[in-house]
């Protein structure tokens, strides 16, 4: 089937040609990167158009990919490019793009090499696209791999160059998973005698041997992009090197493709042969959690703070992905189009917020006193983070929780308290920055501008509206 | 007769360039590298549109036969001439020096792998073979004003009058014994009366010669050896041209004329294409000379190529041309960068010198690095197609532990890639680079062109690669 407007193949080459235009886009005459930096923002506000569009145009509440469009790539073997979309990767999507406009707002005024990170960033997104509306498993292993090489490029050029070990460390882990996938991806595609769509993945029988290699690659390719033990080795050491809130960001992204990967590979009902594997990521899952979040509440670094609690929260969802409940995947989706507004929202003020410690050379106690604009967004955001009703964060991973301790209540039990530790941790750092008796008072300080404000209030508005009705800006969902 | 003349026009052209441009170096006052390489140019074209025109006439049934497989390699080499010729006269007139020689022995150069891959006769191999053997050898006396050669230069001219011999020696023991220098007599012969231990020795013999022209492990150390002090225009074209020849001609030798024997020389293959997988990784991890580094990373391609073309099913066959044409396809890009990178006139070979290179030159840095991943088989770039064929062909086949292999070495080699990417892109700049011609960035804009066009529609070209290479296939 050939769509005759390909909407899906389009919201990929948006950021594509984005990319494309702010690599030959000139800076301007006194050396500011203004035109970049407008290029790069209109191609990610033009693909928000489109996916809001797409939205209209599916059935929501429909089950399964929609909106199919197909395109033959090769005869020999035969492999068609397959592309779809359902509620949950289009609400990822959608959160995705929306926190690269606010990454972009933590990045307006960086002078170093700001048409590299633009150029990156967008062809990440590009990338990430593609991988979101990937549809059979070959397009989604392309896609899978091919968003690595930006952000290797974004960590390397961006991140602390004399720490390249990370980066060595971040490749590694993740082109071993990448590698893994492509065999067993032929395998599969061998074994099927022919092309295999991601919702065909449920109704797959093989044999024992091959399922036992097929779903360890999968489980070993996915972990590998999850900060979860032995992986989150290289998140930790990557993130910890990270002070441009665009990279943290595009960095804190990429465990949702492992994270994703789980809910389009896992079927409905899980063979018998995936039991042991499952026990043993719960058991990893919890304990890491744990140990993250209590290390986030020790570590005085809010930067690290932020990367618990991101950390955390992505292990919640990987564990309530694996009950395989719909309700849960549901929630999760909900959920995590708050979660990404949310985390990219934090970044980019605490970047600010340590941006102008360092600029007025005080402690950063009681700074946002200083700056009641930045101080109204950045305890919204924290407040909503840690989970109170200003988002859909709240209602839903209230459920995902409910159900999780109901399926395992000591996997609940410790689950339930590393939140709580990392909450305490997000809280503990905002009353820190709003304590008031420690108010530093200076006529220096720039707070951000109207028009961000204004924007970010808007976000704010999203997110509370988000919490009413999760699919509010859908007509007549 | 005059049917059998025009046939032959292919050659004829080649052939009368050089005393044109014999006549044009002894007699033309104003003569530069651009004069030599409009004469090349022009015998070129006209000898590829021959080659075309002529794809299914033999001037020389009995020594020489032209069928669409011998005519796909032909162009393909003529075209990869053609843009090595383009590139070479910008480096020639960048140092003012004289490309008479240069371009009269590429021209030969290209006759003598052409007559291998057309060759239905083991005698015209094997004087094919060696001419064009000592044809490189002249190509690296060109050198002499730049790199220190003269130990490289003879290590090379032993082992390539050794392997000649020892091709000599094989072709004329099959002859003995086939009573025939022909192809078909020969395959006939073979797969009538069976082969004994001499037989096996001479097909070795015949068939070293020409891995070591494909330059594969353990066969390798000469190319390796001659990209570390050739000059930039002798390394491209001792570095490609030779490959598709050799790849060329121990194909047609294996599927047709000594096919009785696979059970003896695929395991032997196997070996030779797993050792030079992970030689060429490891090796290439270690390199810091850049053309050496490309070397290696090349001897990890043809393994690839080797591994995905067993047992010779047409599957197979159609993958490691796919692979190949992708291989080269990304080394004329990645040849290319290194005739943009220059500082104070002088060509950069180490990596140290483009240290911080993206700052300056970032079109061209970006570029290499699409042409890296590329070469590390990453998706979606070409060789990913080639990649993605040859590991298919290997699971069809249950090879499972090549497959593993195969992609041990594709995480190992990653390290050189890398190596590269981070020194262009993350290190600082010691260096100032000189402004690269216009010429170079349409060279890499038609590169481009070639890869988004393979990318996006491989069918296209792998389709049309199939029904060319009928005749070799079963």
């Amino acid at each position: 089937m050939l769509n005759t407007f390909s909407i899906l193949s389009l919201i990929i080459a948006i950021p594509f040609l984005g990319m494309l235009f702010t690599l030959f886009a000139k800076e301007s005459a006194d050396g500011t990167t203004r035109n970049v930096f407008s290029v790069a923002v209109f191609a990610v506000i033009a693909n928000i158009v489109m996916i809001l569009r797409i939205f209209m145009l599916m059935e929501v509440y429909k089950p399964g990919l929609q909106l199919v469009e197909t395109y033959n790539w090769m005869q020999n073997p035969n492999i068609d490019i397959v592309f779809g979309v359902d509620v949950l990767s289009l609400m990822l999507l959608l959160a995705i793009h929306i926190a690269f406009i606010i990454g972009f707002i933590g990045v307006r005024d960086n002078l170093v090499h700001q048409k590299s990170l633009m150029v990156w960033s967008l062809l990440f997104l590009s990338m990430i696209t593609g991988f979101f509306v990937a549809a059979d498993i070959f397009s989604f292993y392309i896609f899978f791999e091919a968003m690595l090489l930006p952000l290797f490029m974004l960590l390397g050029m961006f991140g602390d160059v004399k720490r390249q070990e990370y980066v060595n460390r971040f490749l590694f882990y993740n082109m071993v998973g990448a590698v893994i996938f492509f065999v067993a991806t032929v395998l599969l595609f061998n074994y099927q005698h022919g092309m295999l769509e991601l919702q065909q993945l449920n109704n797959m029988k093989l044999d024992s041997r091959l399922e036992y290699f097929i779903w360890a690659a999968i489980f070993i390719s996915l972990l590998s992009r999850i900060p979860v033990w032995p992986f989150h080795y290289w998140i930790a050491s990557v993130n910890s090197s990270i002070r441009n809130p665009m990279i943290f960001l595009i960095s804190m992204i990429l465990p949702l493709t492992g994270i994703y990967g789980f809910v389009r590979f896992l079927p409905k009902t899980l063979p018998a042969i995936l039991g042991n594997y499952i026990l043993i990521l719960q058991i990893v899952g919890v304990v890491t959690m744990l140990f993250i979040a209590l290390i986030g509440l020790i570590n005085k670094d809010r930067q690290y703070k932020i990367f618990a609690y991101v950390t955390v929260y992505y292990i919640m969802y990987m564990l309530g992905i694996l009950t395989r409940n719909e309700v849960i995947l549901l929630n999760i989706a909900f959920s995590f189009f708050s979660y990404l507004i949310i985390v990219a929202s934090m970044e980019v003020f605490s970047h600010y917020i340590a941006k102008e410690q360092n600029r007025l050379g005080v402690m950063d106690d009681g700074l946002l006193c200083t700056y009641p604009k930045i101080s109204i967004i950045y305890s919204f955001m924290t407040l909503a983070a840690v989970g109170l009703p200003l988002s859909s964060l709240f209602l839903n991973n209230f459920l995902i929780l409910s159900d999780l301790l109901a399926i395992n209540i000591k996997m609940g039990i410790i689950m339930l308290l590393s939140l709580v530790i990392v909450s305490s941790a997000l809280l503990k750092e905002l009353f820190r920055l709003r304590d008031s008796e420690k108010c530093v008072l200076t006529n220096n300080g720039e707070d951000i501008s109207r028009g961000i404000f204004c924007f970010m209030l808007f976000i704010c508005f999203v997110l509370l509206m988000s919490f009413i009705k999760p699919l509010w800006f859908v007509i007549g969902a | 007769m005059l049917a059998k003349i025009i046939t032959l026009s292919p050659e004829f052209f080649l052939v009368f360039a050089l005393p044109l441009m014999g006549i044009i170096s002894r007699y033309r006052s104003s003569k530069t590298a651009k004069t030599f390489y409009s004469v090349s140019k022009v015998a070129l074209l006209f000898s590829m549109l021959a080659t075309i025109v002529f794809y299914n006439r033999s001037p020389m049934p009995d020594f020489i036969q032209n069928t669409t497989y011998s005519t796909l390699y032909k162009v393909f080499i003529d075209l990869l001439a053609f843009v090595t010729f383009f590139l070479s006269c910008k480096w020639f007139l960048n140092k003012n020096r004289s490309s008479a020689l240069y371009y009269a022995i590429g021209l030969s150069l290209i006759l003598c792998l052409n007559t291998m891959i057309s060759a239905v006769h083991l005698g015209v191999l094997v004087g094919a073979y060696f001419v064009a053997s000592l044809l490189q050898y002249f190509l690296l006396q060109l050198s002499a004003e730049d790199y220190e050669y003269e130990d490289a230069g003879k290590r090379y001219f032993l082992f390539m009058f050794l392997f000649s011999a020892l091709m000599l020696i094989g072709a004329m023991w099959v002859h003995a014994q086939a009573e025939s220098w022909n192809y078909n007599k020969i395959a006939i012969y073979y797969a009538k009366h069976g082969w004994n231990m001499k037989d096996i020795m001479a097909f070795a013999s015949i068939i070293l010669g020409l891995l070591f022209l494909l330059g594969i492990a353990p066969l390798h150390f000469c190319r390796i050896e001659l990209s570390g002090v050739s000059i930039l225009p002798v390394c491209m074209l001792c570095n490609l041209l030779p490959i598709v020849a050799a790849y060329a001609v121990i194909l047609k030798l294996l599927t047709d004329v000594f096919v009785s024997m696979q059970v003896i020389y695929l395991p032997f293959l196997q070996i030779i294409a797993i050792v030079s997988l992970l030689w060429g990784a490891i090796s290439a991890i270690k390199e810091d000379n850049l053309r050496r580094m490309f070397g290696y990373c090349g001897i990890y391609s043809l393994g690839f190529i080797i591994l995905g073309i067993l047992p010779f099913s047409n599957n197979g066959i159609t993958s490691s041309f796919v692979y190949l044409v992708s291989y080269l396809l990304t080394m004329w890009g990645i040849y290319t960068v290194f005739f943009a990178f220059k500082s104070n006139g002088e060509y950069l070979t180490s990596l140290s010198d483009i240290s911080g290179v993206f700052s300056q030159k970032p079109y061209a840095s970006v570029l290499l690095t699409v042409f890296i991943v590329s070469l590390a088989g990453s998706p979606p770039m070409l060789i990913f197609l080639g990649k993605l064929q040859a590991v298919d062909n290997m699971i069809i086949n249950h090879a499972y532990a090549e497959v593993i292999v195969a992609m041990f070495a594709s995480l190992l080699i990653l390290n050189a890639f890398f190596k590269i990417i981070r020194t262009m892109f993350f290190e600082i700049r010691t260096k100032n680079f000189d402004r690269a011609d216009r010429g170079i960035y349409f060279c890499l804009f038609l590169n481009i062109i070639f890869f988004l066009v393979g990318i996006l529609n491989p069918a296209l070209f792998i389709e049309r690669f199939e029904l060319l290479l009928k005749p070799i296939m079963r």
